[in-house]
């Protein structure tokens, strides 16, 4: 079943001389538990379309549709309230809420989703544990390291257990060793979840962990890795 | 509540240090409306809580009681009026007196001590007979208890205090009531050979059916030479007592302003620092409502326990005031300045909500760590 469509997406931002271009006639289709890497260089447009397909953003042009919701069509109210239940985010900065513990960080989703709070606690437990984050559970995002802070983001993104994941530059701040270890983390959650994800990535290495890769320029979309 | 209450939690100074500013200056509202509020029932308590329904005064004194001069013959004009059930003489005289071997001054009222304007209630002992006062029970401080003799001079009339009444002192001074009859005595002996004896103000019951306002204009417009006032505008009128509503008012308020300046400045400030918060909260699904929510919440949290520390602070004040000028915590009071001091100060914090509002969840996905 197709977990996403974007349908001739055009993104410009600003207007007249000034227009700038980000998206240019995007189309793309994701099935239920795929994990595609979206590849590109720097201003490439990835973080764009990104930010489209998950509500952050609103196209100029074209639509973008989300299992059976037409997402471009929504109100933004409804389209924070769809973020909440149906897309996990996992940010390029970790993003974490800082006076909030691990733990806390994936439980907010309790009073921002609709999934009742014992689903969350369950599934936050169970997160920490997979993620090997149960012993530090109850430190703050300072105490805690780049790989561990960005585990505590997969966890927040998947706790409310969304229909779709969106990560952007997983390992943009992690060294290698570890970059490989969280997108393969990353990979292993998704997948069990069967969940349908996308990862926005600069780095060539982490696309074998991936289903498809789909290559991005200058703001338009061109199949494989290239 | 989940954000705001850790968010408390984690930074317990800096919002405790807030709780504690804000504690302080809702401690500064209470005092100041506690000190004024004391302070005008020193000067106009016994006509604020006079037992009558309408006082009368001279039409030229410009309802100051001491300046007032009326003809007894009023009482009986003042008793035609339609809508007057009794009516009595006050007469109102200050001296300068010893008690307790202190010389101190004196207000001196006479009543009819059965009809309006009577001492009404007794709070402890009886109602004064020939040789007796009852005294305002405030100035127990000043040495005016019951069994002591007060001795006016220059005539060496002596009075024994045999009870006390509630809130009913004048002119900040100590204030003595006894039979109208007596005080004529009084009166005679401390101004030997004056031609007349006036009364002071005319004490008025009116029928229940009536409005003490509207019988006061009726007086007013029916016997010359006279104006009848409600208690409230009798005490309000009472030269100097809009000064010192105005000026404490003046104060008050802006003590008012600054608190609710620093606690919206000081979340719009916390907003400003948070924001990369917010945006990351919006960005996942919050809604404005259930951030503005947590803010809202924080603020209430806060002035609630400034307001507690206010209090706390207020009930040491009023322990350790001075005997001869007693503060006294107002339940309603204070309850009045939290639920004021709560709403402006939610009021004020719309600015942070605004910020919230017009955060860009976009900016989320464009961050830095």
């Amino acid at each position: 079943m197709t977990a996403l469509t974007v349908n001739d997406v055009t993104k410009v931002y600003g207007s007249g001389h000034t227009a700038v271009r980000a998206l240019c006639h995007a189309d793309l289709e994701l099935s239920d538990n795929e994990f595609l890497a979206l590849l590109g260089p720097s201003g490439s447009g990835k973080t764009t379309l990104l930010s489209v397909i998950g509500g952050l953003l609103s196209p100029t042009e074209g639509s973008v549709t989300i299992g059976d919701t037409a997402l471009t069509e929504l109100s933004k109210k409804e389209q924070t309230r769809f973020r909440a239940n149906r897309v996990g985010f996992v940010f390029q900065g970790f993003n974490l809420v800082p006076f909030l513990t691990a733990r806390e960080n994936l439980t907010v989703m309790a009073s921002i989703s609709d999934a009742p709070r014992s689903e969350i606690e369950d599934r936050t437990d169970q997160l920490l544990e997979e993620l090997g984050l149960a012993d530090r559970h109850d430190n703050l995002p300072e105490e805690l390291s780049g790989g561990e802070r960005q585990r505590v983001a997969i966890g927040r993104a998947l706790v409310s257990d969304p229909d779709l994941i969106l990560v952007d530059e997983p390992t943009a701040s992690l060294d290698t060793e570890l970059g490989t270890q969280v997108v393969q983390l990353l990979a292993s959650e998704i997948k069990s979840r069967g969940k349908a994800g996308i990862m926005v990535t600069h780095d060539l290495r982490m696309v074998e962990y991936t289903d498809r890769t789909v290559r991005i320029l200058d703001g338009e979309l061109l199949d494989g890795p290239g | 509540m989940f954000i705001a209450l850790r968010d408390l939690w984690r930074s317990k100074l800096r919002f405790s240090l807030l709780a504690g500013a804000v504690g302080l200056l809702i401690f500064l509202l209470l005092f100041l409306n506690t000190l004024s509020a004391t302070l005008l029932g020193f000067f106009i308590g016994a006509i604020e809580n006079n037992s009558a329904d309408v006082l009368v005064y001279e039409d030229t004194a410009r309802r100051n009681l001491q300046a007032s001069r009326i003809d007894p013959s009023v009482v009986g004009e003042v008793l035609t009026v339609p809508g007057v059930v009794a009516a009595a003489p006050i007469g109102e005289l200050t001296l300068t007196a010893t008690v307790d071997t202190e010389l101190t001054d004196l207000s001196l009222w006479g009543v009819d001590l059965t009809g309006p304007g009577r001492p009404d209630p007794i709070v402890q002992g009886r109602l004064p007979g020939p040789g007796e006062v009852v005294v305002d029970e405030s100035a127990t401080a000043e040495g005016f208890e019951i069994g002591e003799t007060i001795t006016l001079i220059p005539s060496g009339t002596e009075l024994e205090i045999v009870g006390y009444v509630q809130d009913r002192r004048y002119a900040v001074v100590a204030t003595a009531y006894l039979d109208f009859t007596r005080w004529v005595d009084v009166f005679e002996q401390e101004f030997p050979g004056s031609p007349i004896i006036p009364l002071s103000l005319v004490a008025v019951e009116i029928a229940s059916d009536e409005e003490a306002a509207v019988v006061g204009d009726r007086i007013t417009a029916m016997v010359a030479g006279v104006e009848g006032l409600d208690r409230v505008s009798a005490a309000s009128g009472t030269p100097g007592v809009d000064s010192i509503s105005q000026s404490f008012t003046l104060i008050v308020g802006i003590t008012f302003g600054i608190v609710v300046l620093v606690v919206g400045f000081f979340f719009l400030i916390l907003t400003v620092q948070k924001l990369r918060s917010f945006v990351t909260l919006r960005a996942v699904g919050a809604s404005t409502g259930y951030l503005a929510g947590s803010l809202i919440a924080q603020i209430i949290i806060l002035v609630l326990l400034g307001s507690v520390f206010g209090t706390l602070l207020l009930m040491g004040a009023t322990l350790g005031s001075n005997p001869a000028f007693p503060l006294s915590v107002d339940v309603r009071l204070v309850l009045t300045v939290t639920v004021a001091v709560l709403v402006f100060s939610v009021l004020s914090g719309l600015l942070s909500v605004r910020r919230i509002a017009r955060a860009d969840p976009a900016e989320a996905a464009q961050g830095t760590r």
